[in-house]
């Protein structure tokens, strides 16, 4: 099992990268349906458009944006789903689009919207089998999954099938299968997503925690702004696929000219819309 | 492959063997029912050639050759068959693979796991009912006792098998490409019923149409493994491996190649 690193080498050093989609425009309309069975118009679209980011060990940043701004693509780049159209990225020291073990190892990915659990099985039986996939000798298995069933209150409920919890419940158990193997690195897309009041601030503790104790690098991608606030060190704002804003929360209020009570929501608003105008 | 990838392929195919066996365990009804349907198509075979050999037709088979096939056909045919296409070229159109393409492991392995599994569970039911079907014919049953043969018939079971999943395969990863694979996916479904024995025994389709039955693929899932326990013709069967073979390869690159060019265009819909 690999342990986090602190090494001075950077989790993710990403220079120029680029990602483009190509498709066909779907036409509107009955007789713009029958045109296109003889005739289909290629689209491109430029998701990402010359990014240039490093984060650094142990960090936690948060990727934010407006929606098609490109961060979704940027974290599917950095977890190795897709193949950036050109520039160079490297993450934990790899190349993520060859997707070797050792750099899948190393990563976790939350996604808030779609489950990493097997769905007809219990939590507990998830874990096992990604025991098996990371190489978790048993003794530290067992001890990882008391520690987390502890920490995420989720020891009553390891047993229970998947489609049987509620979504919070689900959630904290996603949030264990994902921290089981202790990566160096984490993408949390929208980790809070469903969990009431309480939930959220476990997990808030828990990325601290491992952020704190661990050393774990964290990139949130979130719409929750107390999340944000609560979790972050550095935003960085994407706009039009590239990095507008990469700085603290302090200096993002400051850039915008927003008082110091303002409320994030608005701080965000404010500076996606300035930016958005500026791409 | 190191001996270490080796082991831990093995552990995690294990493991989610095990989830999927703890899966079909909460389904059994289903399964029961989808076994009945599976020993029904050809017991209606067997009793439409019955009948008609009966009323006085001469097909070209002995009736002892026609009721062993057909009581073969459904074990042979839910040993080699597969349904993973339909499953994949969702998981690929949805995005759902992301959640397999982020973890340290083949993706492959969950959808053999599920093949293997659901397998092993099936012959568990089917072989009851096929034991039922041998004793009410078995005045007409010929099985050689000869364990070469049954040797034979493990391996042909086994290469049909890969064969067939590996196109199964292909066909899943052409959601790549196409947003609806459903058409070719049951255009393939239909071919393959007529053109592997499993509805009709290939013996029994036109001579003429001979040399072609025995190139195309099909036949080599259902139709051969079946001969090799039943055909006297020697030559055959051994030219027959090799075709089989050659076919499984080809079935296994073929995957190999759509799967790693279709995952240059994956796009991961969704988060």
């Amino acid at each position: 099992m690999p342990s986090p690193s602190h090494e001075s080498s950077p989790v993710i050093a990403a220079h120029n990268l680029s990602r483009s989609y190509e498709f066909f425009r779907q036409p509107t309309g009955l007789s713009g349906a029958l045109c296109s069975l003889v005739h289909r118009e290629p689209t491109r679209v430029q998701a990402v458009d010359g990014l240039d980011l490093t984060v650094e060990s142990g960090e936690v940043i948060g990727l934010l944006g407006p929606n098609g701004a490109g961060k979704t693509t940027i974290v599917k780049m950095m977890c190795g789903l897709l193949r950036p159209t050109s520039g160079s990225l490297s993450v934990c020291g790899y190349r993520p689009a060859d997707r070797s073990y050792q750099f899948l190892s190393r990563i976790s990915v939350i996604f808030g919207q779609k489950a990493m659990l097997w769905w007809d099985v219990s939590t507990r039986e998830s874990l096992r089998i990604h025991c098996s996939m990371y190489e978790i000798p048993p003794a530290d298995f067992a001890a990882t999954v008391a520690q987390l069933g502890e920490l995420l209150g989720i020891t009553d409920i390891l047993d229970t099938p998947v489609r049987n919890l509620s979504l919070g419940q689900r959630m904290r158990c996603e949030l264990a299968l994902a921290l089981l193997h202790r990566p160096i690195l984490l993408f949390a897309d929208e980790p809070s997503i469903g969990l009431d009041v309480e939930a959220k601030l476990v997990v808030r503790r828990l990325f601290r925690e491992v952020n704190q104790a661990l050393g774990t690098t964290i990139v949130l991608t979130s719409h929750d702004m107390d999340d944000v606030e609560a979790l972050t060190d550095r935003i960085v704002i994407v706009t039009g696929g590239r990095a507008t804003f990469d700085g603290s929360l302090g200096a993002l209020r400051a850039r915008t000219g927003l008082p110091n009570e303002a409320r994030l929501d608005e701080v965000m608003a404010k500076a996606f819309h300035h930016d958005g105008d500026r791409a | 492959m190191s001996w270490r990838v080796v082991r831990r392929t093995t552990s995690v195919f294990l493991a989610l063997l095990r989830q999927e066996v703890q899966m079909i365990a909460q389904y059994r009804w289903w399964l029961l029912a989808m076994q009945a349907s599976v020993v029904l198509v050809p017991l209606i075979s067997l009793l439409v050639w019955r009948g008609a050999i009966a009323h006085g037709a001469r097909p070209p088979v002995t009736t002892e050759y026609l009721t062993t096939y057909l009581v073969l056909v459904s074990v042979v045919t839910m040993l080699t068959s597969s349904w993973t296409a339909r499953f994949l070229a969702d998981s690929i159109r949805l995005g759902q693979l992301n959640a397999w393409l982020v973890r340290p492991c083949s993706t492959h392995l969950a959808s053999a796991a599920n093949n293997v599994s659901e397998k092993l569970a099936k012959i568990a039911t089917l072989l009851p009912l096929v034991v039922a079907l041998a004793i009410a014919f078995h005045s007409d049953l010929e099985l050689p006792t000869n364990p070469i043969r049954w040797l034979l018939f493990c391996w042909t079971l086994a290469l049909g098998a890969i064969m067939v999943f590996s196109f199964d395969f292909v066909v899943g990863t052409l959601a790549f490409w196409w947003d609806d694979v459903t058409a070719v996916d049951r255009f393939r479904q239909l071919i393959t019923l007529f053109l592997s024995g499993a509805l009709i025994p290939l013996s029994v389709l036109p001579a003429a149409w001979g040399p072609f039955l025995a190139v195309q693929p099909f036949g080599y899932a259902v139709n051969f493994p079946i001969q090799t326990l039943l055909s006297q013709d020697a030559a055959s069967i051994r030219d027959g491996l090799a075709v089989q073979a050659a076919w499984a390869l080809a079935a296994l690159v073929a995957a190999r190649l759509t799967w790693t060019r279709g995952l240059r265009r994956y796009s991961g819909a969704g988060a």
